[in-house]
């Protein structure tokens, strides 16, 4: 760090609200070049308006004031004009979903070549001679990306590539990235992560990193703040703010990110309760040939998974590993193409539909806290819909008890049942979820993602309800995800997968000490890991 | 690309097939007797026997339709009944005034509404935007053939611009028979016009919330060079289907239109052959009809092709 | 909120169907009467709106006028709906199959067959008459309906609500009518006007050119085709049938913009 050069990016006393509404409250911060800033918050808090802020980009209705001093310009009161030859140019932006960033009707390179041409007065033929250059430099090499490529034809890591090309193009002294790997994977999370660092000591550029993952800051950012409600509460050295953690806010993010539930670790092993044996799914994939087979993706490929009572099983993996297809089977909404499912040792019948006897044992509960639900039920009817499996549903006042006394149990009260879902935050709905999936006391939980969507602290709450729940009623769980650090605080043992098949199977505590796999490893060298605290917790 | 061409195509087929089955069905099969039906319930048995056999009704059903479809691909459609010339003459002349008609309407519609769509997008909550919108809604509502009526009381009656009605022929030259034409196909521009500007508009307004509009601003791009360069392209795709459809609505408006101009178009023939129970006419323009249609959502399939290449690979 | 569409809107609806229902039981002079010495009469207190070429009262005739477009409009639309949603439904449940096919490929034939070509087809061969309006109205209804109920039925599918209820083991009808139906029922209904508005113009043209209702009944359509050899006489009585068609069409249209927005959950709920 450079003490001695004055700050490239300083904000002081920065307000904004739009349509009247307060966002963002007296923020300051500084960057200086070359180093690299941590925005941290939650949902809500601020940091993007921050950068939006910075970029000018800010929607119809906004009004800010305070002091944005970037490299001696006054930002706040420039002209849009000059503006827009500062974007692109002096300052590149990334942002968070990589899917939807791109203009899907016009070739990567051209898009690239664009920014070039835009501010430097260079032909058409040099911008895409220089446009090859940048996407060879953030790892799309030409010769297996040409400039010719669409969005759709790539992946999500490999759009963001491009997005960060058009970032970098015109070596900008300064990159915002507003949560650039949220919506990646591990191993591709840490690759465009190693790739920012890059970028940033090869041009000496300063870097705005926002994100919500403290493990990211504590390992890339040389500077933080923390942000909370459109207030910036702590800011420092990243070193000294974990080493010391003195922010109460701050140490309950940090304690909220390591969280490990309370549960009751001694269980005897009890007979099985799912059994997969050789499991195959496959989809038709889309005709290459006119003529012929169709031919077929095998999205699970021979799998054995079992799952005791009262036991929490972890399923791991990235997108596309097929475990999103192998909950579906399970749940009897995705037929099966091979192998079998034996309940409570019994075979149950392939093909999709499964007998009501077998979905009383097993239900469900979703990534998306906002789609889960339909919106124009109350909370009652939502949280009632598994009693079509029961073969007498209670009815009228039973069942009305029985919702009211199940809201109780997920922390919820009993006037919430006549609520409807848009009232509930994220994690009040995950709760919900939660209610709807134990209410007919299944054996089996299908957890898919279901803790991913929301914020650290309350994600710590909603992982402390499901380990309590476990405890109390003997459930047994089927934790999917693919964030390493929320599977091995609550599950027993852990399954690694990877293209359709089981890599490496284990107690979870021995797969995280010493994994065996090549595959295992690298998804737990690839995890970004808090540091160890003097003041931390257990 | 070439599974999309392949498919496209396919359908285009088998629609054109089935659309021939049903006129069939409906104007030849349904009534019983077409030569009864044709000759009216006065008529003597012996005209209707011989009728019968002129119509090749003593073959069975298949058979009338197979010669029927054949003929139609070679060109041959038959003979009128009431007017005795070849079926095929009479619809020739008369599709020079139709589909002219109907094309001139289609490119005055896009030349106004493409740029009022993009503008009051653009300028989105404004004056402008407001007036646009005002304009559309009522555009919308106008009968087109009132609209024509009103349109001639004004400038053909009124102000001696241009003729109440007729047509003057390609013969007379190019910019006289365009003038016969202009009249009509503002009245059956008009409301098209309007629901097209809407489309374009809130098709570009939703384009204008996607995500790649706001890396496009990121690049250093101006609100207008991003509306011009990035959102226009993808807002297409609505619009085009829209003008798929236009077509069809437009040559059925011409049919009515024609009756205020008093233009010898395909919709007098259709009109005459009705009152004449003339049905080998009507088969015939009726089909004409579907087939102008069907290739014209054929050729808007294609230019979805061309502006989105998500579509042309095979994913 | 929009509501500046919704009032007016509403008011000119109801202002035309109450003229429609009322004529049923009243108005004020009757239209079957023809009283040549009263024709071309300008307006005045007993003729409201003055007399046609007949000496029929205007007033009176626009009525009657509209009752027929309304009727027939309405009857296309509820042909549409009652089989064009089914349709859509079932294709949305079954995506991807044989039946999702069928429908589609259904839907294109009868899009390539312009409503007023129907009409023609059917009147071709069973005479002019309302009837013969309203069924080919309707059949083009039908697949508008269908490519909507479809289009949206099948983005809801996908959501994780449904598919919680298909492991809660209930079966697609059961899903289409309990889930899908009730949250695609704002754009149906918004839909339904739009068509009606159309029914309108699609029944007053018919009308026009003789296909639609025949004489007696009154109807716009054959009112302006009437007026077209008397413009230059009484310019009245081509402006004012267009006029009622112009606002009925106008107030339609104005009710589906408001209920749109009125309806749009994203207004009325906050996230």
């Amino acid at each position: 760090m450079n003490d001695s050069k004055a700050p490239l990016l300083s904000l002081t006393n920065v307000s904004l609200s739009i349509h009247n509404t307060p966002i963002l409250h007296e923020v300051s911060l500084q960057v200086r070049a070359g180093s690299v800033l941590g925005i941290i918050g939650e949902s809500g808090s601020g940091k993007s308006m921050t950068a939006l802020s910075i970029m000018q980009l800010l929607p119809q209705g906004s009004s800010l004031s305070g002091d944005i001093l970037f490299d001696g310009v006054d930002i706040v009161t420039t002209t849009e004009d000059q503006m827009c030859s500062i974007r692109g140019n002096d300052i590149g932006m990334v942002f968070q979903e990589p899917m939807t960033a791109l203009n899907p009707v016009q070739t990567i390179g051209s898009q690239v070549a664009e920014c070039i041409a835009l501010h430097k007065s260079v032909s058409r033929r040099e911008s895409m001679q220089q446009a090859a250059v940048v996407l060879e430099q953030v790892g799309l090499p030409n010769a297996e990306f040409p400039l010719t490529r669409y969005p759709h034809e790539l992946s999500g890591g490999q759009r963001q590539r491009v997005v960060i090309a058009i970032a970098v193009a015109l070596q900008p002294k300064l990159l915002i990235a507003d949560e650039p790997t949220t919506a990646l994977d591990v191993t591709t999370q840490a690759e465009i992560l190693a790739l920012l660092q890059q970028l940033v000591k090869d041009s000496d550029m300063a870097m705005i990193l926002i994100t919500h993952d403290l493990a990211v800051v504590s390992e890339v950012a040389d500077t933080m703040v923390i942000m909370r409600d459109g207030h910036i509460l702590d800011s420092g050295s990243t070193r000294t703010i974990f080493d010391e953690l003195s922010h109460p806010y701050t140490k309950a993010l940090f304690d909220a990110s390591s969280h490990v539930p309370e549960r009751d670790n001694e269980k005897e092993k009890i007979a099985p309760l799912v059994e997969l044996t050789n499991l195959v799914c496959e989809y038709p994939m889309a005709r290459r040939t006119m003529f012929g087979p169709r031919q077929m993706f095998r999205a699970v490929n021979k799998v054995n998974l079992t799952i005791h009572a009262g036991e929490s099983v972890g399923l791991v993996g990235e997108s596309g590993c097929g475990k999103s297809t192998l909950a579906k089977a399970l749940l009897g909404l995705s037929p099966i193409n091979g192998g079998s499912i034996m309940l409570h040792g019994v075979q149950l019948q392939t093909g999709v539909a499964l007998s009501r006897r077998v979905r009383r044992e097993m239900q469900v509960v979703f990534q998306d806290p906002y789609s889960s639900f339909n919106p124009r039920h109350r909370v009652a009817r939502l949280v009632a819909e598994p009693l079509h499996v029961l073969d007498n549903p209670p009815k009228g006042a039973a069942r009305a008890t029985l919702v009211r006394t199940t809201l109780e149990s997920v922390g919820l009260t009993g006037g919430d049942a006549d609520k409807y879902i848009h009232e509930f935050s994220g994690g009040q709905r995950q709760r919900i979820a939660i209610a709807r999936a134990l209410i007919i006391r299944p054996a089996l939980i299908i957890l898919d993602e279901a803790v991913s969507a929301l914020d650290v602290s309350v994600r710590a709450q909603v992982l402390d309800l499901l380990a309590e729940l476990a405890d109390s009623h003997g459930l047994a769980y089927l934790f999917i995800s693919h964030d390493l650090s929320v599977v091995r605080s609550i599950t027993d043992r852990v399954l690694v997968m990877k293209d359709g098949q089981i890599v490496e199977r284990g107690d979870t505590e021995s797969i995280f000490v010493s994994p065996q796999h090549r595959y295992t490893k690298a998804l737990l060298a690839a995890a970004p890991q808090l540091p160890s605290s003097a003041s931390q917790t257990g | 690309m070439l599974r999309y061409l392949f498919k496209r195509t396919l359908i285009l087929l088998a629609t054109l097939i089935v659309a021939s089955l049903v006129v069939f069905v409906t104007i030849e099969v349904v009534p019983g007797d077409p030569a009864s039906y044709m000759l009216g319930m006065n008529a003597e048995e012996d005209t209707v026997a011989a009728l019968r056999i002129e119509l090749g009704l003593d073959k069975s059903r298949p058979a009338r339709y197979l010669s029927w479809v054949t003929g139609l691909l070679t060109g041959d459609f038959g003979t009128s009944y009431t007017y005795r010339t070849p079926v095929a003459e009479m619809v020739a002349d008369r599709m020079w005034v139709s589909l002219p008609l109907a094309i001139f309407a289609l490119l005055l519609s896009t030349l106004i509404a493409f740029p009022a769509g993009v503008y009051a997008a653009s300028r989105r909550g404004g004056i402008t935007d407001t007036i646009v919108m005002a304009l559309t809604q009522l555009g919308v509502a106008i009968p087109n053939f009132w609209f024509a009526m009103l349109l001639v009381l004004l400038f053909a009656i009124k102000l001696s611009w241009f003729s109440a009605g007729g047509f003057a022929g390609w013969d007379a030259g190019f910019f006289q028979a365009v003038k016969s034409l202009t009249l009509p196909a503002i009245a059956l521009a008009l409301p098209q016009a309007s629901i097209l500007t809407r489309v374009m508009r809130s098709s570009l307004l939703d384009v204008m919330n996607e995500d790649f509009m706001r890396t496009a601003r990121a690049k250093g791009l101006s609100r207008r060079q991003a509306l011009w360069k990035h959102a226009l392209r993808n807002a297409m795709v609505p619009v085009l289907t829209i003008i798929g459809l236009q077509f069809s609505f437009l040559l059925a408006g011409a049919i009515i239109i024609e009756n205020v101009f008093y233009l010898p178009g395909l919709g007098r023939l259709i009109f005459q052959s009705i009152a004449s129970r003339d049905l080998i006419v009507v088969e015939s323009v009726v089909m004409i009809l579907v087939l102008a249609v069907v290739l014209v959502t054929f050729l808007v399939d294609l230019a979805y092709a061309w502006v989105d290449p998500r579509l042309r690979s095979s994913r | 909120m929009k509501l500046r569409s919704l009032l007016p809107g509403f008011f000119l609806v109801l202002l035309f169907f109450s003229a429609a229902l009322i004529s049923y039981i009243w108005t004020p002079f009757d239209v079957t009467l023809i009283d040549i010495k009263a024709r071309f009469q300008a307006p005045s207190a007993t003729h409201w709106l003055g007399t046609d070429h007949y000496g029929r009262d205007m007033f009176s005739m626009l009525m009657v006028g509209a009752r027929t477009s309304i009727a027939v409009a309405f009857v296309a639309v509820g042909i549409g709906m009652l089989f064009g949603i089914p349709l859509g439904l079932a294709a949305a449940a079954n995506s991807g199959r044989f039946i999702d096919e069928t429908i589609m490929r259904g839907n294109d034939l009868v899009f390539a067959f312009p409503a007023l070509l129907i009409a023609i087809m059917i009147t071709a061969v069973y005479g002019p008459g309302a009837l013969n309006a309203i069924i080919a109205i309707g059949i083009f209804n039908i697949p508008v309906f269908a490519r909507l109920s479809r289009g949206a039925a099948l983005s809801l599918w996908k959501r994780d609500y449904i598919l919680a209820a298909r492991a809660a083991g209930k079966g697609v009808a059961r899903i289409s009518f309990e889930h899908i139906m009730p949250n695609i029922t704002n754009l149906l209904i918004v839909q339904g006007t739009i068509q009606f508005s159309l029914g309108i113009l699609a029944e007053a043209g018919l009308s026009f050119v003789g296909l639609g209702a025949q004489p007696p009944t009154p109807s716009w359509g054959r009112m302006l085709a009437d007026s077209q050899t008397l413009i230059m006489m009484e310019p009245r009585l081509a402006v004012l049938p267009g006029l009622a068609i112009l606002l009925t069409v106008l107030g339609l249209n104005l009710l589906g913009d408001g209920l749109r927005d009125w309806l749009d959950p994203r207004l009325r709920h906050e996230r």
